[in-house]
């Protein structure tokens, strides 16, 4: 697969993330409750405890880390290649996590927050590939 | 791949590894209650389901014996008092033989007061009960900043409140004022810590109950007593 393609696809998943960390963003501070086509599950997860680390919201969180990826596609040079794979790495991890949480101790699923630890993961997928091969 | 940028990619993914570990730990550590293997719930039982409310009272209001309940929403404690004595007090309110009363009083800091106004608010939508249960099920560690507009509206909707109205009264005088009220009642008894409680005939004049410790029978003992 040619770099083109996947630096492509990479700004693809950026934009949609940086959509969807913006909607949750946006239902944080609105005080509204997601869309959410599973019954609460968006409510129950944005209210819980989890939804903040101290005061930082993690939509927040999640809305810097796509942003940081974004800059990194846009000028794209061979440390930042580097520097996406990090952040897409902690992304993943992180929003694996957070996954978990749903599933062991909330005992509900936020689709919005699934979308973005699934465009994350793949993220993470493209930018190690991405910094792999820049080299070669 | 040449090893320069094998070993590059080895460094960020450790880096990487231990950033999202700390994510993960002040994410975990914010949430003390689910890392003792707390419940978790998301939404109140039906612990108060066809139980009457008015205000900040739940219960008939003939009901011989009144408890008071003097609490702090961030206060664990009370939540603990909420899991262990309330499901003991609950049959005694459902006979019309209990009405136990709610006294806001956040000693626990800033986030106490603005959670106490909007239990405040709740019981203007005779949702003050629901509001604690809702409020317990996701009490986080005390003042770590997690009482926020977003968090408190979760709590409303999960309580079944209008959750515009909610928020708007939360910030009116009238809560802040009953937040005041109920502080100065609280240290006019001289309590110093949450949960406290009174507890006597309805209608007289209520004693300090101090009980040793949270098991229902240092509760449901004076309320039989008291029943005669």
């Amino acid at each position: 697969m040619s770099d083109r393609i996947l630096w492509r696809t990479a700004l693809a998943l950026v934009l949609a993330g940086l959509g969807v960390a913006g909607y949750l963003t946006w239902t944080h501070y609105a005080s509204e409750a997601p869309i959410c086509s599973l019954s609460h599950g968006c409510e129950a997860v944005q209210s819980s405890r989890y939804a903040s680390i101290g005061s930082v919201p993690v939509a927040v969180l999640g809305l810097a880390g796509y942003f940081a990826l974004l800059v990194t596609l846009v000028f794209d040079r061979e440390v930042l290649r580097l520097a996406a794979a990090g952040v897409a790495l902690v992304g993943a991890l992180f929003s694996a996590w957070l996954t978990y949480v749903e599933i062991a101790r909330i005992h509900a699923i936020c689709q919005w927050c699934v979308t973005s630890a699934a465009l994350m993961l793949a993220l993470a997928a493209i930018t190690v590939w991405r910094a792999a091969r820049s080299s070669r | 791949m040449n090893p320069s940028r094998r070993f590059a990619l080895a460094g960020v993914a450790v880096v990487a590894a231990a950033a999202a570990a700390g994510l993960i730990a002040l994410s975990d550590g914010s949430a003390p209650a689910a890392r003792s293997g707390g419940p978790a719930a998301v939404t109140p039982a039906p612990l108060l389901a066809g139980v009457p409310q008015h205000g900040f009272t739940l219960g008939s209001p003939k009901a011989p014996v009144t408890m008071v309940d003097f609490l702090d929403l961030q206060c664990p404690v009370c939540r603990e008092f909420d899991q262990a004595v309330m499901p003991s007090l609950l049959p005694y309110v459902r006979a019309g033989k209990l009405r136990i009363e709610l006294r806001i009083a956040s000693i626990l800091g800033p986030q106490s007061a603005i959670a106490g106004r909007a239990l405040a608010a709740a019981a203007l939508q005779n949702r003050a009960f629901d509001y604690v249960e809702a409020f317990y099920a996701r009490q986080g560690q005390e003042n770590s900043g997690y009482v926020v507009p977003s968090f408190l509206a979760g709590v409303g909707r999960a309580a079944g409140a209008d959750v515009s109205r909610l928020m708007r009264d939360s910030n009116g005088l009238w809560a802040a004022g009953t937040v005041t009220r109920h502080m100065r009642s609280f240290a006019q008894l001289g309590f110093q810590g949450t949960p406290s409680f009174q507890i006597g005939r309805t209608g007289a004049t209520l004693s300090v109950l101090r009980p040793s410790s949270l098991a229902p029978g240092e509760f449901t003992g004076p309320i039989d007593s008291l029943l005669g």
